[in-house]
């Protein structure tokens, strides 16, 4: 089995380097991210596999808190005839008489012993002294180093002076990659500049990126089917009430039953996309402990929404169009034009018996409404496309604005109309409905 | 049923209809209640899909659980077989009833509408809707076919292995990407059968019984007929049957030429067994291998969905992406325990007027008012700045504030700098510099850090600026 290749995470402390290794593992549960200095204190290491195969074995370490006084410390230990590496192995080795030093040993440790180092950086500081000899102590190892510039959104002008710092160091391979709002193409220009590094792990990294690659379009795919097959129960969801009032028991049964079914599909795709309740609930999304706590069918949940009050209930619709329903269902198939007539007075029986039976008892069936169904879609169109932008090492709050309001994306009012036929029709159509709206929104999310 | 396997797993390259049908049999005992493995571990196989065929064949080796999963392919072949000998017997029955009545002399095309009919007639129907199945979404006779499935499944409680495992495999036959061609290589398969069962009928009564054949007709003349039994005899001739001659032909037109000879007897009833083969069976056994071939095509296009939470449960537990996060150079310092953030309040305490400002590592943009004060003494952000400034600040008997950003960490190199500048000063303040963004625990740090180093709280002031 081949060895992977190791990346030490390097960089001055509380610039993000935990943050990093969490994004690119997608695991929010690696180390700990606190907002103070030296909060890693050890090496942890953690690997990327491809199958059963470990590509990338990425290794944080603590942050470089000194490195004024550690350059001063070097400076004293260089002679001319002995390259810098072998003095900074020399340093390392003599660990234990610089227990000053004894994170910053780690880490040089670890640069010594890699393939390459991710250098992060805040971008948000000015380029003090202490940052230019962090390259330089870091050069020392004779390792490529890949600068990673992270909180690249705050000022572009300071961001430019980081460039310009970093070129003159001779790092002209940079990779801009925010640990908080992700964005898969930081990550796969990441990767692209590592090849350049790295020639000899070249088809390493790019067997690597194109896996990454497929596993995001597939996890793009999943969560929309996923979210499809949610609108789709949704659609099909209805209860026999009184034919002119809808009884608060039916009422209070389809709001239940909507509710658990958009609860299930949210679980469903926090789990798909790695975040657990924990992490949604740190940021304060009109979602809980894993819960939303808007109501779906509270009237402030659609004005959120920017949809339409004035059908306020949002409480559910008489199936009126049932002729429509009924039809559209059915195609012909591979029937002939009798079995067409038998089978459609079997499947119309099949379906719409029960309605039929209500009817003759004075009573009718009611399902969610259109208003109700675009709310569910919103909500989760929103969830999907925050959490696709959602760094592993995002804290910060994502809210929700009212001001934004969320607009249905064209072509909606037919998905739904596909969904509500599909609801009356055979499990095969349904089950092709739900790829196809699947389809129209990953289209969907990629226009958002 | 709790197992511990570690089996063989094969390198795959695709899964085959048979491993993917199995492999959701599994999950749906599975996700019926049925624990069937609590551990399985392969570390030979190449890929997730493998695995899980690798595990469903381990757990094959249960024997309720190969009952379970044979159940409904078993049931459904003995069905077939049973179909497909009944409509073979059909098949000679119909023939032997159509020909029952007849003389000893037989209308050769009258015989030959009758047999093939209807059967063209149903196979024109169904080429003429094959070509729209693409944009069919599901049908009537799919719905129909899986509900008549669905009444094969065993039901009660003794049954419950059965009946998952059997439901799954039933609605597999019946994904809407294949599902037109599956029922329509049954319903080809049907007509073979019979056609058959008639050519079976056919030469059983030609063996049992003499026939004349004649062809007849008011309006249509010699020629019409000689060209037509010559073009449907082509593809016999190419097979080496002797049909009979243009001259057999026209004499066969009346019954007034009769008596026959018994070649031309065989000859005009190999031509109608050789018809019937060629124009009946031979057409529907290419529609069944079409639809076999587009079926098998769609099987090859389903795939297992990967994304339900039973498979992700799974990738997730003996698949993961990641491996488990080790620690390979620990911290050997005695542990802290991390304090939870209060709310810590900073006064904001007026600076002796006659005090002397110093940076240290303050952002040149900081909308900070001390920067153009007379009092700033500058900036201190590495070794040379620190001795230059630390040798001035020995020289003053004022108060010296010392400006710091709060939003920054209190870091060794910091405190060292501090350490540095406190030991010229005299009179030191520390003034954090607060742009709204500061955290609770970073002034929990600030706090203890100016403690450490021997600020009273009395030292200690808040400057609020703008955010950058």
């Amino acid at each position: 089995m081949r060895q992977p290749i190791i990346l030490s995470v390097v960089g001055h402390t509380n610039t993000g380097k935990t943050s990093l290794v969490r994004t690119l593992l997608r695991n929010s549960g690696f180390g700990e991210v606190l907002d103070s200095a030296g909060t890693t204190r050890h090496v942890e290491t953690a690997q990327i596999l491809i199958g059963r195969q470990a590509v990338i074995e990425l290794r944080d370490t603590p942050g470089l808190e000194d490195s004024i006084a550690l350059a001063e410390q070097l400076q004293q230990l260089e002679s001319m005839d002995v390259s810098s590496r072998i003095t900074l192995q020399a340093f390392v080795d003599a660990g234990v008489e610089h227990p000053e030093f004894e994170q910053e040993i780690k880490v040089l440790k670890q640069a010594l012993h890699s393939d390459a180092l991710l250098y992060v950086i805040d971008c948000r500081e000015a380029v003090f002294a202490k940052y230019h000899q962090e390259i330089h102590i870091l050069k020392k190892a004779a390792r490529p180093i890949l600068p990673v510039l992270n909180f690249i959104n705050s000022d572009p002008a300071q961001l430019e002076q980081w460039r310009q710092a970093l070129a003159e160091h001779g790092l002209h391979a940079q990779v801009s990659f925010d640990t908080v709002a992700f964005d898969f193409e930081a990550e796969y220009r990441l990767y692209q500049k590592l090849q350049t590094l790295l020639e000899a792990h070249y088809q390493t990294l790019q067997t690597l990126i194109d896996h990454r690659r497929q596993q995001w379009l597939e996890l793009q795919s999943t969560c929309t089917q996923r979210i499809a097959r949610c609108l789709l129960n949704c659609a099909k969801l209805r209860v026999a009430t009184r034919e002119n009032t809808a009884e608060p028991e039916s009422i209070e049964y389809l709001r239940s039953h909507a509710r658990a079914l958009e609860q299930t599909c949210l679980t469903d795709v926090l789990e798909l996309m790695q975040f657990s309740a924990t992490d949604v609930a740190l940021t304060q999304l009109p979602v809980s402990n894993g819960q939303w706590q808007l109501d779906l069918f509270s009237p402030q949940t659609l004005k959120n929404l920017g949809l339409d009050t004035a059908s306020a209930a949002a409480t559910g619709a008489a199936i009126g169009a049932g002729v429509d329903i009924l039809f559209a269902g059915i195609s012909l198939g591979a029937a002939t034009a009798t079995g067409a007539a038998l089978g459609a007075a079997w499947h119309g029986s099949k379906r719409f018996g029960k309605e039929l039976w209500q009817k003759l008892q004075g009573r009718t069936f009611i399902c969610l409404d259109d208003t109700t169904l675009d709310a569910v879609l919103l909500r989760q169109l929103w969830l999907l496309s925050t959490f696709l932008q959602r760094g592993h090492a995002a804290q910060s709050q994502a809210i929700m604005s009212n001001e934004k309001k969320l607009k249905l994306p064209p072509g909606w009012p037919s998905q739904r109309q596909a969904l509500r036929r599909a609801g009356a029709s055979t499990g095969q159509d349904q089950e092709q409905v739900v790829t196809e709206v699947g389809n129209w929104l990953q289209k969907a999310l990629t226009n958002t | 049923m709790v197992s511990t396997f570690n089996n063989t797993c094969w390198p795959l390259v695709t899964l085959s209809f048979q491993n993917k049908i199995e492999v959701e049999q599994i999950r749906a005992l599975e996700e019926n209640g049925h624990a069937l493995v609590a551990r399985f571990d392969s570390e030979q196989c190449p890929s997730f899909d493998a695995w899980l065929v690798a595990r469903t064949n381990a757990l094959k080796q249960q024997g309720a659980v190969q009952a379970a999963l044979q159940y409904a392919p078993a049931l459904y072949s003995r069905i077939l077989l049973s179909v497909g000998f009944l409509l073979t017997l059909l098949g000679i029955v119909s023939t032997g009833s159509l020909l029952s009545q007849a003389q000893s002399t037989l209308n050769i095309f009258w015989l030959l509408g009758a047999l093939l009919g209807i059967n063209a007639l149903s196979l024109f129907i169904w080429m003429v809707l094959a070509a729209n199945f693409r944009n069919s979404s599901g049908g009537v006779i799919p719905a129909i076919a899986h509900q008549l499935m669905i009444w094969l499944i065993p039901s009660g409680q003794d049954q419950s292995y059965k009946s998952a495992a059997s439901r799954v495999w039933f609605t597999a036959q019946l994904h809407p990407q294949f599902h037109h061609w599956y029922l329509g290589r049954l319903a080809h398969l049907a007509w073979s059968f019979f056609l058959l069962g008639n050519i079976l009928g056919l030469l059983l009564l030609f063996a049992t019984r003499q026939f004349d054949f004649v062809w007849e007709s008011t309006i249509l003349s010699a020629d019409t007929f000689i060209q037509l039994s010559q073009w449907l005899a082509t593809p016999l001739q190419w097979l080496g049957l002797t049909t009979p001659s243009e001259a057999d032909i026209l004499r066969s037109g009346t019954a007034a030429v009769l008596p026959y000879s018994g070649e031309l007897r065989q000859q005009w009833a190999l031509f109608l067994i050789g018809c019937l083969a060629i124009y009946g069976l031979l057409p529907r056994l290419i529609a069944a291998l079409v639809c076999l071939g587009l079926e098998h095509r769609g099987r090859r296009q389903w795939k297992l969905d990967l994304s339900l939470p039973y498979y992700r449960q799974l990738q997730r537990q003996y698949w993961p992406s990641t491996t488990q996060s080790a620690v390979i150079d620990p911290d050997h310092s005695q542990p802290v325990e991390p304090k939870q953030p209060s709310e810590v309040s900073i006064a904001e305490r007026p600076v002796p007027t006659d005090a002397h400002w110093l940076g240290l590592e303050l952002h040149p943009q900081l909308p900070w008012p001390g920067f153009e004060s007379p009092a700033y003494l500058g900036q201190i952000t590495d070794s040379q700045s620190l001795h230059s400034l630390s040798a001035r600040i020995s020289e003053l008997n004022t108060p010296v504030a010392i400006a710091i950003e709060a939003n920054k960490v209190p870091d060794r190199g910091l405190q060292r700098n501090l350490r540095g500048i406190l030991v010229h000063c005299r009179h030191p303040w520390l003034a954090l510099i607060d742009n709204g963004n500061v955290s609770d625990s970073k002034w929990q740090n600030w706090i203890e850090t100016a403690h450490t180093l021997g600020f009273a709280d009395t030292q200690i002031t808040r400057i609020k600026v703008m955010s950058k």
